[in-house]
């Protein structure tokens, strides 16, 4: 529409939250150590904190008074408030594009009508974003969580009828509770700092961009740093009282360049960690950022793979991170299905409970209790989750069947109960199942010597000229650096524009043969924390195809001479 | 996309009175059309004007403090609710005459071309007639609680019951 609009009001809270998104998007980090004890005396922990002073107050008020008449009083109310202080950063072309600190302070208020059996947790029901003030007036603070906390219960209220005529459409055999009870947590663990000097940071980035220049057809080479201390608060009106701070320093580089014939080509490398001691120095990264470079190059001077293969695929530990994450790590989350909905989960692993869905050497472990793993530290370490549950170690898979979902406090069929695994995407999303450290262990182990022996002798038993080895994948399991490995002699041969034609859960359970326990640590700072620990593996059969990508035309003429101006 | 926009869109008036003459002028329109009363718009947040050639060339304006003032000599009393509405040719042929002092009104314009920042200079001015209405507003319960730190003392202040 064509409108003229004058407004000197404020924005509204949600046109806020839309310019904030991309920044917040980049947010994450890792517990430090904190104290647990039962909910007991919570008082002498929260007294000096102003937020949990603030959250406490108001909490208590809410749960004595809070009832219109007519209605049904809150059964159960929880605050979380999340404190973010982030410093984002990118530089291209040796300079910096953006540097900026940022500092929010998120609530989130759920207020739930009913009972643990069904309640209001539905729709509007589900709680509310606002924004808190940043610094520590307890009144200013109780403010908005009075006001947050008053929408969320008259919400709950229309929420709950809403739902209880919803589910007036449908027959449900086997119900399930809507929450489920869990023992009171108190845990304050101290709260999160960013305190670093951003300027050899930031030079890091421009000097490190500036390696585009070794290369006159790299097209785009960024460097970009992502740091930030999140404190997570949480109470609740059954006695939880929780803090914990978390940091995460992500420095990745990226870049992108197009073979003779049009083919884009990109490589990237995300350094994430929960302690900045375990970046890269300078150095190290003005020595890792040539070699990704030189694969670039590599790959532009690649043959392109064959139109079809089928035949034995061997994935790197870091290839197969990204399958075991999205084809497991996406399945074992206990996600209640929709209203009416008689599943047990959604998901592909919804009717696999104590099925077997990965081959019988394979188990997973999800815990988030564990700190690092062979010197390197854990992003999915949690004491107690966003739900105010205890974290922990739970066996999801044993010995290639689906024992347990990993789940919060919605319960599913069969999973009555937490098992602390829920938990909220940032800035404030509302908790649900996720992994925390997921860990795929194999019991019987072949060296990598034995794997690439193991997949030149099927190609030799299959008259197969060669099999292939993936090195790398990208996003939606596109190979970065895929290998023909030549079975005459155990050549390798880089390739690109393959992609793969059935890597899918189907394959995964019936497909793999073999993994050796190398420790491949990958870190996922994004959205919710986590880290994925697994072997590399090969597949007995995988279908490896030709992509059917666009091949852009090269840009008209070259780049700019170095040193024009 | 680059628009033809507004940049300082400056009134000047031909006709003025002083200022200080305005409420009276206002109170003479008044008891000339024998009206019960008239309207002082102090402060508007904003408006809107719809410019497709498919739509109604009319606008809106959202006004804060809107004042009735009363020919005979009663205080002004303050509204709430209130939205003038009309097309900008009717309105416009309507204003009888402005005060001297100018104002500025600086304020983001959103348009085609998004958002930008521009001013107005104008005058205070009287309308002989002008068209509002009640503006759309919701019913909502106040909040069930008092304010932090109101409910203690058995104060009014903020309490609401």
């Amino acid at each position: 529409m064509s409108t003229i609009q004058w407004s000197d009001g404020r924005p509204l809270p949600s046109a806020r939250m839309q310019k904030l998104a991309p920044v917040l998007a980049l947010l994450i980090a890792l517990f430090v150590p904190s104290i647990c004890v039962q909910a007991k005396d919570t008082q002498t922990f929260a007294d000096d904190d102003p937020v949990l002073q603030a959250m406490r107050a108001e909490l208590e008020r809410s749960k004595s008074a809070l009832k219109v008449e007519g209605m049904a009083a809150p059964y159960y109310i929880d605050y979380h408030v999340t404190d973010m202080d982030t410093h984002s950063a990118e530089a291209a072309f040796g300079a910096l594009r953006t540097n900026v600190r940022m500092r929010f302070r998120f609530l989130r208020v759920v207020v739930r009508v009913g009972d643990y059996k069904q309640d209001s947790f539905f729709g509007q029901g589900q709680g509310g974003l606002d924004f808190m003030p940043l610094d520590n007036d307890i009144v200013a603070l109780r403010h908005e969580i009075w006001l947050a906390t008053d929408s969320a219960y008259k919400a709950a209220t229309e929420a709950l009828t809403a739902k209880q005529a919803k589910l007036k459409q449908f027959t449900v055999d086997q119900p399930v509770d809507d929450f489920a009870h869990a023992e009171p947590i108190v845990s304050i663990g101290p709260v999160a700092k960013l305190d670093f000097d951003s300027q050899p940071w930031l030079k890091m980035l421009q000097d490190s961009s500036a390696l585009y220049k070794t290369d006159s057809q790299i097209e785009s080479f960024d460097s970009s740093l992502n740091f930030a201390a999140v404190t997570r608060y949480f109470v609740s009106s059954e006695g939880a009282v929780v803090r914990s701070g978390q940091n995460v320093y992500d420095l990745r580089i990226a870049g992108t360049t197009q073979a003779s014939d049009g083919m884009r080509l990109d490589r990237s490398h995300s350094y994430a960690v929960t302690d900045i001691k375990e970046l890269p120095s300078e150095e190290k990264l003005l020595a890792d950022a040539p070699k990704m470079l030189a694969t670039l190059k590599q790959l532009r001077d690649a043959p392109i793979a064959d139109e079809e293969y089928r035949g034995p695929v061997l994935f790197s530990a870091d290839a197969a991170s990204a399958v075991f994450s999205d084809l497991v790590g996406e399945n074992v989350l206990g996600l209640k299905p929709d209203l009416g909905q008689p599943a047990r989960t959604k998901g592909a692993f919804a009717t696999s409970y104590k099925s077997r869905v990965l081959p019988d050497f394979l188990s997973v472990v999800d815990d988030p209790t564990l700190a690092s793993t062979n010197g390197r530290s854990l992003m999915g370490k949690y004491d107690v989750d966003d739900e105010g549950v205890k974290a922990m170690s739970v066996s999801v898979i044993e010995n290639g069947k689906l024992m347990n979902y990993l789940i919060g406090r919605e319960p599913i069929r069969d999973f009555p109960v937490s098992n602390g695994h829920g938990r909220a995407r940032l800035p404030q999303n509302n908790p649900g199942p996720s992994l925390g450290n997921m860990i795929v262990r194999s019991s019987e182990t072949s060296s990598p010597e034995e794997l690439k022996k193991k997949l030149i002798e099927i190609c030799q038993q299959r008259e197969l000229p060669y099999g292939y080895y993936v090195e790398t994948l990208g996003p939606q399991h596109v190979p970065r650096l895929i290998y023909k490995v030549w079975a005459k002699d155990g050549h390798e041969e880089l390739v690109r524009g393959a992609i793969f034609g059935d890597l899918d859960t189907r394959t995964l359970r019936n497909d793999l043969i073999a993994a050796w326990n190398d420790v491949n640590v990958e870190n996922h700072p994004l959205n919710i924390p986590h880290s994925v620990i697994n072997p590399s593996i090969l597949f007995d059969e995988l279908e490896v195809k030709r992509a059917n990508a666009n091949k852009d035309k090269l840009p008209d003429y070259p780049a700019p001479a170095l040193g024009s101006k | 996309m680059v628009t033809g926009r507004q940049g300082n869109l400056i009134v000047t008036s031909s006709r003025t009175t002083k200022d200080s003459e305005l409420r009276q002028k206002l109170i003479d329109e008044i008891k000339k059309q024998g009206k019960p009363y008239g309207l002082y718009f102090e402060d508007i947040q904003g408006g809107f004007t719809l410019t497709q050639r498919a739509m109604p060339q009319s606008f809106q304006v959202l006004p804060v403090m809107v004042w009735r003032v009363y020919p005979d000599g009663r205080p002004d009393e303050l509204v709430r609710g209130v939205d003038i509405v009309g097309t900008p040719l009717a309105a416009m042929n309507r204003i009888v005459l402005t005060g001297e002092k100018v104002e500025v009104f600086n304020g983001m314009c959103g348009a085609e071309s998004g958002s930008v920042p521009v001013s107005a200079a104008a005058p205070a001015m009287l309308f002989s007639e002008i068209e509002v209405q009640k503006r759309a507003h919701s019913l909502n319960r106040p909040p069930i609680l008092p304010p932090p730190g109101f409910d203690a003392t058995g104060t009014k202040a903020g309490g609401r019951p």
